[in-house]
């Protein structure tokens, strides 16, 4: 066996070199990767709902083999648009849900303007009418679809479109076809709009499965915290929690008086607050940055951040915009600071306070990095 | 043991060394951070039940709202200042403020692209685009455009939709396509009431009449 020159080690070194870069990247990439409470806490889905969707993701393999790319991302995005995850109600250990949830009565008499009519096929056991159809449960079923998709989730021996494991499973039965693909783009756009066929739906689904999607893998980076000159800007902000919405209120120093008038007629000159590029302008101030007045100015300052590198590409302290055209900037209207996690803190609208929100899933235009 | 000493040719190890570096940029890449692309759609559509008679409801714009909108100031180096009196009604929309501030959007809208429609024909197709949507989001209507729509129902609509502000602007050139962009205001399946929403719809023409396409 010949023995390794000093020429050799030296190209088994650059060759081990590489090898151990990659494997610590992809170490590094896991660690980054939160744990599901965490993800659960950010994403505001209530963790009895979350367990839900994972556990109906677990069990999908079992019910419709062929299909690929079933996540709890997937079943949330749609959950999220159709009952806002069982919001306002209560939900039981074995995951029943209180009161039912239930939707338009779909009898063609234009309940919220909508006019199709759906017959009654269920004599009101699950939607409590006989008089025509309503949509039930957290994913709002409609009764003659879950007759033939619903399931047992929680294995109590019932299939019930108003308890979370049962309906989350039903629903991702139904998505998954006779086994679709769902990490294929347009198989995903053909399982929402075959759920409900609407390219409003298609859109806010999807916005929401990308964003619960990138909160799990890591894309948006959780338990991020703010230094310098940003926590200076995000802890100026965060002083004026609960603060009232002004039009035209704020300014270098702090809340003040607003003008007449918004758009409408809402007028600012009686209350003591900010409006949303009056907040950023006063936090900013804070370290000596000049904002101009209006949320489209102030996105011409700084480093741009464009809407298509997505949420995770923003830092906490960054400025975070919303238009009527993403492509646009003279269209921004709404401008906020973000916090990391994908929430911002922002002075919404006129008869609200400052406070943190998610980054709103409609409009949004990207940011800008000016510390 | 073999005390021979082969000192490599230079060709025998440029290609291991060429392999090395090829995997250490690999690798270095994938340590950098990445951004993924959020895949957001602004594409938004959604409609309401009362159809609006036409879809600018907004008091009579001055010609002058067809300019583009001045570019953003930068004002990093001014002094400390107290905010000047707030940018004038009717500039400025914001969120929430409800149908008496559509107009606003409305001037929003038309300053960001150049009209390229007479003014009567835009409105048209705007009108058209309104419906459609309307038709798109409540289930409504959508008979109107069974190839458009298919026979897939609604069942769980947007409710209480308003059609907020839009524009018409011709699509590459051609006098006939046309892309209709809107804002609109509505109500999820969930419930959640949100304004500002934006949807686009492209209308091409045939034989004298538009029609949607996807």
């Amino acid at each position: 066996m010949k023995k390794l020159g000093c020429a050799g080690l030296t190209v088994l070194g650059l060759l081990l070199t590489p090898v151990f870069l990659v494997l610590f990247a992809t170490a590094a990439h896991k660690q980054d990767t939160p744990d599901m409470q965490t993800v659960g806490k950010v994403s505001g889905i209530p963790a009895r709902m979350l367990t839900a969707y994972q556990s109906a993701a677990a069990q999908l393999p079992g019910q419709v083999p062929k299909c690929k790319g079933m996540t709890w991302a997937v079943l949330a995005g749609v959950a999220k648009i159709e009952s806002d995850h069982a919001a306002g109600h209560k939900i039981t250990d074995n995951g029943d849900i209180t009161p039912h949830i239930l939707g338009p009565l779909l009898n063609g008499s234009g309940a919220g303007g909508n006019r199709t009519s759906f017959p009654d096929t269920d004599g009101g056991k699950w939607d409590g009418t006989a008089s025509g159809e309503r949509a039930v449960g957290p994913f709002q079923f409609l009764p003659s679809t879950w007759e033939s998709t619903g399931r047992d989730g929680n294995g109590d021996g019932t299939k019930d479109p108003h308890n979370a494991d049962d309906a989350a499973l039903g629903a991702a039965v139904y998505l998954c076809g006779n086994g679709r693909n769902l990490t294929d783009r347009s198989q995903l756009d053909a399982a929402i709009l075959q759920y409900n066929h609407s390219q409003a739906y298609l859109a806010d689904v999807l916005s929401w499965i990308d964003r619960y999607s990138q909160l799990g893998d890591g894309t948006i980076r959780t338990n991020t915290h703010a230094t310098g000159t940003a926590a200076t800007v995000i802890n100026a902000a965060f002083k004026q929690l609960g603060v009232p919405y002004s039009w035209g209120g704020g300014d270098s120093n702090g809340p003040t008086k607003g003008t007449c008038c918004s758009p409408s007629g809402k007028s600012g000159t009686s209350i003591t607050g900010f409006d949303c590029s009056g907040l950023t302008l006063y936090a900013y101030a804070q370290v000596g940055i000049n904002l101009p007045e209006t949320a489209a100015e102030q996105a011409g300052i700084g480093k741009r951040i464009p809407a298509s590198a997505g949420v995770g590409a923003l830092q906490p302290g960054d400025l975070v915009f919303f238009a009527y055209d993403s492509s646009s900037d003279s269209t921004i209207h709404h401008v906020g600071i973000y916090l990391g996690d994908s929430m911002m803190i922002n002075a919404p609208r006129p008869g609200t306070s400052v406070r943190t929100e998610q980054v709103w899933d409609q409009g949004y235009a990207g940011g800008a990095r000016l510390l | 043991m073999n005390n021979n000493t082969h000192i490599p040719r230079l060709t025998s190890i440029a290609w291991p060394l060429l392999l090395g570096t090829v995997l250490t940029v690999l690798g270095l890449t994938l340590l950098r951070p990445t951004h993924a692309r959020v895949g957001q759609d602004v594409a938004a559509p959604s409609s309401s039940a009362a159809l609006p008679t036409a879809a600018r409801t907004a008091p009579p714009l001055s010609p002058t709202s067809r300019m583009a909108m001045p570019p953003p100031k930068a004002s990093a180096s001014l002094p400390p200042r107290s905010r000047a009196a707030a940018p004038s009604a009717g500039v400025v929309p914001v969120t929430g403020d409800g149908p008496g501030g559509d107009y606003a959007i409305q001037q929003v809208l038309e300053s960001s692209s150049p009209a390229n429609l007479p003014r009567a024909e835009e409105n048209q197709l705007v009108a058209l685009g309104s419906r459609i949507w309307l038709a798109e989001v409540t289930g409504t209507g959508r008979d109107r455009w069974p190839t458009y729509f298919g026979n897939e129902p609604l069942h769980t609509p947007y409710r209480d939709v308003r059609i907020q502000a839009g524009i018409a602007r011709t699509v590459g050139g051609s006098p006939d396509r046309a892309r209709v962009r809107l804002v609109w205001a509505g109500e999820d399946p969930a419930g959640e009431a949100e304004d500002g929403r934006s949807a686009q719809v492209l209308l091409t023409r045939s034989h004298a009449a538009w029609q949607p396409i996807r």
